[in-house]
């Protein structure tokens, strides 16, 4: 379960994860050097709960999820990932935490030098998961995407949708207990978008929670989700 | 890190070029200031050992008789040997002497028929008694004879050596210190082309020594590659030096240090004879510290990255 309370996020100097979950520090008086990105979220979401995060560009959807990856913490409020509330965690508990969580960013991180089924095996490695295992995660989900032809490919050689791909897939081999996807389908075509979207969907039905933020409402109608709507920081869906 | 590397299917850590080249140019710089410490310092020793125990005697006309048969140098060595508190006197050969004059006059020095005085070298068991009597004694045994203390005209080249020795062990402080300190900056200023890595694997969960292991060796393998590429310049231009200073001394013929043969035996043997034990350990101790340097810097800086994050 994932459950947010009172969540804002203020960027500047002070911000570091000692304030994680402590009250935000004299708020009456504005400070308009350092804007506030998001106030008082409320968010709850069940067990392979899923979510479409939208508004438009400067809204704090991509703040939101900074939060709920835990490479930013929040200035203000309560955030519970997983049923384990975020503020109570230890550095050893904080990085089990993050194995059990997907990331997808708009443009994709992957390290130069590595092939396609190594960066898609590279989380699994850090599980130490048996080499057979691997092998055949990795395989059937490259296969999936379309790239089985390009496993022994070096990442940097591929075009930037096969990238996003391969990030993708990277993202999802752990089956995650949540999922979250920033723009996931930025730089894919419409079927290769649709099927990334199934495969979000189809995690989603095998347990998984998963937060996807855009700014494309088509696919809103496409599935049906939770609606977060974010506009200046607030939410604004009522939900 | 190879096991590392090759369990985790990681590609090999990001190079920064730089951090080879400044620990190359530090090793370059230290061995050359070591070198010059351990120059100075073999010097000082070396004029410090003539000490106040060895005379030089100068005998005009050598080779003149004198009254009561033999020659001036016969007599002058034999009063020379019966004098309390000298142990032994050496009448220096022509050849040596002309060894020794080579460098000011030229391989033709022996041709020019120059008058050249017959030289004694004393050494004293301790200090001469009336040195001002013998010298009175010399001139009435050997007109012309002159008693040359050493320790007079050492005293100031000695306070020189000194000086060059003090100011070589400064020098060489200084300058591993400012190349110590561009060690360090540059070694720092790598770190931003392992941060990306480093993010990366911190967000799939990786523990900080893993990522610590994967990304920190680099820094001191890049190190110690500069400091070896470094000090071999830097014997390479020593060894040059050596070479030159040997031909202007008269000692070996440039000519022949190029004869592949030549080069490869005595040269380098007796040069590499020649250098103190200590030297060879300064380097190593000097290359050891870039390596741990660029090393403790890299793995500092990187944790502290490391540890802010949340």
């Amino acid at each position: 379960m994932i459950r947010l309370e009172g969540v804002g996020l203020r960027y500047g100097p002070d911000q570091d994860a000692s304030h994680q979950g402590a009250p935000r520090p004299d708020v009456s008086r504005p400070d308009v050097s350092r804007p506030d990105a998001l106030f008082g979220l409320n968010i709850v979401m069940p067990q392979a709960g899923f979510a479409w995060v939208v508004g438009p560009t400067g809204a704090g959807k991509s703040s939101l999820l900074q939060i709920l990856q835990l490479d930013q913490p929040a200035t203000a409020g309560r955030v519970v990932l997983l049923d384990r509330d975020i503020a109570d965690l230890g550095r050893a508990e904080r990085l089990a935490l993050r194995r059990r969580i997907g990331v997808i960013t708009p443009v994709p991180d992957l390290l130069a030098g590595m092939t396609v089924f190594e960066s898609v095996a590279l989380p699994l490695r850090l599980e130490s998961r048996p080499s057979t295992t691997i092998r055949a995660d990795v395989g059937e989900l490259i296969n999936w995407l379309g790239l089985a032809g390009k496993a022994a490919q070096p990442v940097e050689s591929l075009s930037l949708g096969e990238r996003q791909l391969v990030a993708i897939a990277r993202a999802v081999a752990v089956q995650p207990g949540l999922l979250l996807a920033d723009e996931p389908t930025a730089h894919l075509d419409s079927v290769l978008a649709e099927q990334v979207m199934r495969l979000l969907w189809e995690l989603h039905l095998l347990g998984t929670t998963v937060l996807v933020a855009t700014q494309d409402e088509s696919w809103l109608g496409w599935q049906r989700g939770t609606v977060i709507r974010l506009a200046a920081g607030r939410r604004v869906d009522h939900g | 890190m190879a096991n590392l590397t090759a369990a985790l299917g990681l590609p090999p850590p990001p190079r920064y070029a730089a951090l080879t080249i400044a620990a190359a140019s530090a090793m370059l710089v230290g061995t050359l200031l070591l070198a010059l410490a351990f120059a100075a310092t073999g010097l000082a020793r070396h004029w410090q050992s003539g000490d106040q125990r060895r005379l030089t005697v100068q005998v005009p006309q050598p080779g003149a008789a004198v009254d009561g048969g033999g020659t001036r140098r016969d007599a002058v060595l034999a009063l020379l040997r019966a004098t309390p508190s000298v142990t032994a006197a050496r009448a220096m050969p022509e050849g040596e002497l002309a060894d020794l004059l080579r460098p000011f006059l030229g391989s033709g020095g022996e041709s020019l028929s120059l008058p050249l005085p017959g030289v004694i070298e004393l050494s004293l068991a301790g200090d001469l008694p009336d040195p001002a009597g013998l010298a009175a004694q010399l001139a009435a045994r050997a007109p012309g004879t002159v008693l040359e203390r050493e320790a007079s005209w050492l005293q100031p080249v000695r306070q020189v050596l000194q000086r060059l020795q003090a100011a070589a062990v400064v020098l060489l402080a200084l300058g591993v210190l400012a190349s110590s300190a561009a060690v360090l900056a540059i070694s720092r200023a790598g770190l931003a082309a392992r941060v990306p890595a480093a993010s990366l694997l911190h967000r799939f969960g990786a523990t900080d020594r893993l990522i610590l292991r994967y990304l920190t060796p680099i820094s001191a393998r890049q190190a110690a590659i500069g400091s070896a590429l470094g000090a071999s310049v830097a014997l390479l231009a020593l060894w040059g030096l050596a070479c030159l200073t040997a031909r202007l001394a008269g000692l070996t013929g440039w000519p022949d240090l190029l004869v592949p043969a030549t080069l490869l035996a005595a040269p380098w043997l007796r040069l590499l004879a020649d250098i103190p034990p200590g030297f060879w350990a300064g380097l190593l101790g000097l290359g050891l510290w870039i390596t741990m340097l660029a090393w403790a810097t890299a793995r500092l800086g990187l944790r502290r990255w490391l540890r802010r994050l949340p």
